[in-house]
Order: C-alpha cells, then sequence, then structure tokens
C-alpha cells in the first residue's frame, strides 16, 4: 500500500490545484481507509474519519515540505487525523460499540482477533496497525507517531503480550 | 539463545506459549487490506473549502496590506501639515493601493474561473 505520486503532481496539489489534488487522494485513498478503520474498526466512522484526513490534508498541504518523502508525512498526518478524531467522537459513538463488542459472541478466529485488537488502548492499536498492516519498522513508527523507539518497542511488546493472554484460551481456533 | 532452526522448532514444540506467540504474530500479518467504499475521493472533493489554502494566505496578506495602507492615508490625511515630503508619500501611497487593489481583482477573477 505504498502509492507511487508523481512530484510534480504533489507540488501543484500543494499549490492548490484540485485536479492535482484529486489524484493524490486517489493514490492514497485505501491507505487512508485502511489506517482509519483499523483505528476505528467501524466502516461508516472509518468513512467519516477518512473525509476529515482528506480535509487536513487539503489544510495542511502548504505546510508539506517538498523536499522531504511524501508517505511517512501523510501517514503521520492520517494517523494523528484519525486518533483525533475519535478522541473528539469517544462519549457518542464509543460507548454503543463497546457494548456490542461484549454482547456479541465472536464468529470466527478473525473476529476474536478483531475484538481484542479493538480492545487494546489506541497507542497500542496505532502501533499495530502500523506494524501489521503498512508493515513499517520500529524506527518509522516512532517517526509517525511523534515518540521515541524505545517507548514504540514497549507498546508494541505490551500489544502483544495483551493480544496472546486475550486469545490464548482460543488459540486452536486461530491455528 | 538458539542458534538454529532445529533448536528453534524443538522449542516450540515444548512451549506453549512461544508457540502461540507466533501463532498471533502469523494472523497479525495476515489482517486483510480493507478497498475504500466507492466514491470516497468524489465526497470529500465536494466537500472540500472552494478556496485552497495558499490562496486563502495571500487574501488575507491582502487584506492586512489593504488596511495598512488605508491607515496610512488616514493618519496622513487627518492633521499633518502638506509638506513636500507628506505628499510624495502621499502619492506613493495612492500607487500602492492601485498596485495592490490590482493584483488583488486579478487573483479574485482567477479564482472566479475555477
Amino acid at each position: 500500500m505504498t502509492p507511487d505520486i508523481p512530484r510534480d503532481t504533489l507540488l501543484r496539489a500543494r499549490m492548490g490545484d484540485r485536479d492535482a489534488f484529486r489524484t493524490v487522494l486517489e493514490s492514497v485513498q485505501k491507505l487512508a481507509y485502511n489506517i482509519a478503520f483499523r483505528l476505528t474498526w467501524n466502516a461508516s466512522d472509518a468513512e467519516d474519519a477518512t473525509q476529515e484526513i482528506f480535509l487536513r490534508l487539503f489544510r495542511n498541504f502548504p505546510q508539506y515540505d517538498p523536499e522531504q518523502p511524501f508517505l511517512p508525512w501523510f501517514r503521520r498526518l492520517a494517523t494523528n487525523c484519525t486518533l483525533n478524531w475519535k478522541e473528539k467522537r469517544r462519549p457518542t459513538s464509543e460507548l454503543p460499540e463497546q457494548i456490542a463488542v461484549h454482547d456479541a459472541a465472536p464468529v470466527d478466529s478473525s473476529e476474536r482477533l478483531h475484538q481484542a485488537i479493538r480492545e487494546l488502548p489506541q497507542e497500542y492499536q496505532a502501533c499495530v496497525t502500523l506494524k501489521y498492516l503498512e508493515d513499517l519498522g520500529v524506527g518509522e513508527i516512532a517517526q509517525t507517531l511523534q515518540v521515541p523507539v524505545g517507548t514504540v518497542k514497549t507498546w508494541l511488546f505490551r500489544a502483544r503480550e495483551i493480544l496472546v493472554q486475550k486469545l490464548k484460551p482460543h488459540v486452536e481456533t486461530l491455528l | 539463545m538458539m542458534t538454529n532452526c532445529d533448536e528453534t522448532r524443538d522449542h516450540l514444540e515444548a512451549c506453549e506459549d512461544c508457540r502461540l506467540h507466533v501463532v498471533v504474530e502469523a494472523r497479525m500479518r495476515t489482517l486483510p487490506v480493507l478497498e475504500p467504499p466507492k466514491g470516497l475521493v468524489e465526497r470529500a472533493m465536494r466537500a472540500l473549502p472552494r478556496v485552497a489554502p495558499v490562496k486563502r494566505e495571500f487574501f488575507r496578506l491582502a487584506a492586512a496590506a489593504v488596511m495598512l495602507i488605508g491607515l496610512s492615508i488616514a493618519a496622513l490625511n487627518s492633521g499633518l501639515e502638506e509638506t513636500r515630503t507628506v505628499a510624495s508619500v502621499k502619492a506613493r501611497t495612492g500607487q500602492a493601493i492601485e498596485t495592490t487593489s490590482a493584483v488583488f481583482n486579478a487573483w479574485r477573477s482567477e479564482l472566479w474561473k475555477h
């Protein structure tokens, strides 16, 4: 999921060219939607968060330094934007989802895994998403989340520990 | 410390915790990549503000320049004696206003085209 966007397109989009901006959105929509989905775990919320990411990209594009690679900058923007969006929405949208998570019996191992990830603290979720979805190294994750590398290592370690503990009773279904 | 694959396999055979770690790690790597819903980009494009941030920044600067020049003129016209220096500043300020408004109008008409 690493779209290749021509430099010229990025520069035009940065200057406010709408056609170029549309091209950029088409290139990054899959990445943005998947980051949003892995942090919200709900298709409708992921769509709303993705719209927010695109709006934030439009507003913040002049701050992008064209001498730097675009994707890490965009990944950081998308992750932070989704986390902020979630934070703002927490009182209204997250409560029913939490109840639903505990009430519903997971049907298969994927759902069980998703549920376990969904219940992680949000910084752990962000780490797990960037590591396993985007296949980033700890250095890149640290850069994206703007935290020290050691913190990322700790979060990933704890996230894995929590997942292993939660999935232990269902190990046979995971195989 | 494991030195080769056989030892690793032997350990996994015996250790349930490590087996579970490997399984979870492997499952995490198979999380599906989702396709975004159709029309996502179109909806985003429709929701964008009409004026691009770079242009908006220009408008802010232009508005600030016009205000500054306006205030200077008001100050010059209000109570200053019409010396040669004051007259020269007045003339230059007038030119600056004309230039700024011409640039501003050019940008505005450019915007209406989009």
